[in-house]
């Protein structure tokens, strides 16, 4: 059942899609840490809006994955998204403001993976709503 | 919502799954249906009505 949840909508192209965006994020953002002062202005700014186009790619290939499953799981995806944005954005507008505060050192990059588990959390949530 | 699709389905001596098949929907939201906890759109539940050869009325009635 939990395979049927969460393969609803996906396709062998999503998964490839997915993947490789996914990777590309993650070395997006391990080049991201290693730049510095002395690395070339241009380089530092492409390296720093690139994973946001990455990001923008995950969001369009999944857009297109909800798409194509049925009209609960529609809900149960509008559920969960609104559910994700109702939590992650004060968790990460504290952690923002606590790092300003300089009483925790979470770095900036741990924005999308906190998001992210908030929206697999929801989607669980969701998921055992209407079961 | 109340509805009868447990019932009509049991007469037919189908599974949740050869229904879902039938309306292109996942198991989940038959069973969904059928528990009261997500009501059908209006073209889901025409295909329902339909696939039955009911109408919609004869199949779903509001809470009292």
């Amino acid at each position: 059942m939990w395979k049927d949840y969460w393969c609803a909508g996906t396709s062998r192209s999503y998964w490839l899609l997915s993947g490789a965006l996914g990777v590309a994020y993650v070395l997006a953002m391990m080049l991201e840490v290693q730049l510095d002062a002395s690395t070339p202005t241009p380089l530092r700014v492409l390296a720093a809006v690139f994973p946001a186009l990455l990001i923008l790619g995950l969001a369009a290939v999944e857009f297109r994955r909800i798409r194509n499953t049925d009209e609960l799981r529609q809900r149960m995806e509008l559920e969960a998204g609104m559910l994700a944005l109702a939590i992650g954005v004060p968790v990460l507008t504290a952690i923002g403001l606590l790092n300003e505060a300089e009483l925790t050192g979470i770095p900036f990059i741990m924005g999308v993976p906190i998001l992210l588990l908030i929206y697999i959390a929801a989607q669980v949530w969701t998921h055992r709503r209407y079961q | 919502m109340n509805n009868r699709l447990r019932e009509l389905r049991a007469e037919l001596n189908w599974s949740q799954a050869d229904l879902a098949d039938q309306l292109a929907v996942s198991r989940q939201t038959i069973n969904a249906i059928e528990t009261g906890k997500y009501d059908p759109s209006l073209p889901l539940a025409f295909a329902i009505a339909k696939l039955f050869g009911l109408s919609i009325e004869s199949i779903f009635s509001p809470d009292e």
